[in-house]
């Protein structure tokens, strides 16, 4: 009698032995056996892989535009070679004396079902397709853009010039306190290791002589990622609770206020979005202070955070009309955009200072 | 000369009263948008070396937004302590802070610190202690970071600097 599955058991089960540790960018960074020891460290320039150390030697990774590990030496002799598909097959492998499974856009590909893995969901390059629907709700840029409809698709069926890295977004930023409780409005573009810029405008100062700030040179003050937390994403590619919590507190302590009055409208885009929004940023903090003057009940911070995320492709122009520029009216009319909003809890947290006991003998009656 | 009848003495009565109460809700929030742009006055629990930092601006703000920042030496420490406060002298923060090259403590006469120009520029996030710390800088050039997450905080300083380096 033939037993079929007996190799493939073992191998899962070497594979159950096998663990790994990831990054803060969510990248692993070791992967280690059952008792703990070492098999393999990476090293990594951002988010992209550059070395693998292991107890017998170091290697060396060079990637293309998308990530794609395309040749990996090992420190004097190139060890594997090979070119790829567009949809991320390898398409003739040259050499390969260094067996390892990061390939296409540097994801880990299980050689035995022949799909990547990419965080939220796992991707068959036969098909060019995911396994799974996007898990991200519908916005109204999957009706509008009909690469979008097929929630199956990877990087808007367009390989060669986009990658589908799990991340890269934009978000409106609400402070509901602030301006004499008419709140104020900021723009984060997170980027796909999780690294994000905030930008705000204001005017430049908010003394007598301006008005108080009513009508003023404007002017655009940018937080590098540097000065933020990094933005982790759960399985549903949207950010962690406790991400948001850290966003919120990094938030608040910059605009001077308490982090329970923050709120966030969270927007996935694709990564050239977010590349769009970037260079948007970069180009208002240039020109804010020669051109755009702030005037309080039109070119205001609401205003320019609704510039930013049509810039950024997370709405459409057609979007913003009717839209208010006082700040808490946008935040409530743009969450039914949003792929998800974190308005400000209701009822202040309360400090927890006794336990329930569950006591299963008062249960018995 | 003529006197006004009763009904047009209650609409004047009224007209007036009215005047009163907008002229008076006017002058209040002048003077609290006045109060709002101004710079607090130092909380008596503060060291004298303490500097204000004002939240980045937004126009007809009613709140005093910004922070108390101060720092001295912890003598039997050996150390420098800084503080940052609210505008009402509440602490935000308090710990060791370390310089960014050199050894420390920077002794008292060399503690002027730099003014920061708002709470932008004060404030990092540390992954380590999952919470914002100050950045403070001194008049004289050096940098004190934190002790708590130091490695990480000058890790992330010094990329910050070599990005925005002009480039040579």
């Amino acid at each position: 009698m033939k037993i079929v599955g007996c190799d493939l058991h073992t191998r899962y089960q070497q594979i159950a032995m096998l663990d790994e540790e990831t990054g803060a960018l969510g990248n692993v960074v070791r992967e280690v056996d059952q008792n703990g020891n070492t098999l393999s460290d990476y090293f990594y320039l951002g988010s992209e892989r550059m070395g693998r150390a292991t107890p017998t030697g170091m290697w060396f990774y060079y990637g293309d535009h998308l990530g794609t590990s395309r040749v990996i030496t090992d420190g004097s002799n190139v060890c594997y070679d090979a070119d790829y598909f567009p949809w991320g097959g390898e398409k003739k492998v040259f050499v390969n004396t260094c067996p390892q499974n990061y390939k296409f856009t540097g994801k880990e590909r299980d050689p035995d079902m022949s799909v990547d893995y990419f965080g939220a969901r796992m991707y068959y390059f036969g098909m060019g397709r995911f396994y799974q629907p996007d898990p991200v709700a519908a916005t109204p840029l999957h009706v509008i853009d009909p690469q979008r409809w097929n929630l199956y698709s990877y990087a808007l069926n367009n390989p060669l010039s986009y990658t589908d890295p799990d991340g890269r977004d934009a978000a409106a930023v609400n402070f509901s306190s602030m301006v004499a409780s008419l709140g104020h409005e900021g723009i984060l573009s997170i980027h796909s290791d999780g690294s994000a810029t905030y930008a705000r405008f204001g005017p430049a100062s908010k003394d007598l002589k301006g008005g108080y700030g009513m009508n003023e040179p404007g002017h655009v003050d940018v937080v590098t990622p540097d000065r933020l937390p990094v933005v982790q994403f759960g399985a549903d590619g949207l950010p962690t609770q406790a991400s948001y919590d850290d966003l919120q507190k990094a938030l608040a302590a910059i605009e001077g206020v308490d982090a329970s009055t923050v709120q966030i409208n969270y927007f996935k885009t694709s990564d050239a979005d977010a590349s769009l929004l970037d260079t948007w940023i970069a180009q208002q903090h240039q020109a804010a202070s020669t051109s755009n003057r702030y005037r309080f009940c039109s070119s205001n911070c609401a205003k320019f955070t609704l510039n930013g995320l049509v810039a950024g492709k997370a709405i459409t122009p057609a979007q913003t009309a009717g839209i208010s520029v006082v700040p808490n009216a946008l935040f409530f009319q743009l969450a039914p955009f949003a792929s998800q909003s974190k308005p400000q809890p209701k009822v202040p947290t309360e400090q927890v200072d006794h336990k329930i006991i569950f006591d299963p003998g008062q249960m018995a009656d | 000369m003529r006197i006004a009848s009763k009904p047009h003495r209650i609409v004047l009565a009224v007209v007036v009263a009215l005047l009163i109460v907008v002229v008076t809700g006017l002058t209040c929030l002048v003077l609290r948008l006045y109060w709002a742009s101004s710079i607090p006055a130092r909380p008596r629990t503060l060291p004298a070396n303490a500097i204000w930092v004002p939240a980045p601006p937004v126009p007809f703000d009613l709140e005093r937004r910004g922070d108390w920042l101060s720092c001295w030496v912890d003598r039997q420490q050996k150390v420098n302590r800084c503080r940052v406060s609210d505008c009402g002298g509440a602490t935000k923060y308090e710990g060791d802070l370390l310089p960014l090259s050199g050894a420390g403590p920077i002794p008292e006469q060399r503690l002027r610190l730099k003014p920061v120009t708002t709470t932008m520029e004060l404030w990092m996030w540390s992954d380590s202690a999952k919470r914002d710390v100050p950045i403070v800088r001194l008049t004289d050039g050096t940098v004190l970071l934190p002790a708590n997450g130091y490695e990480e905080l000058k890790r992330r300083l010094e990329r910050d600097q070599n990005d925005t380096a002009p480039p040579s």
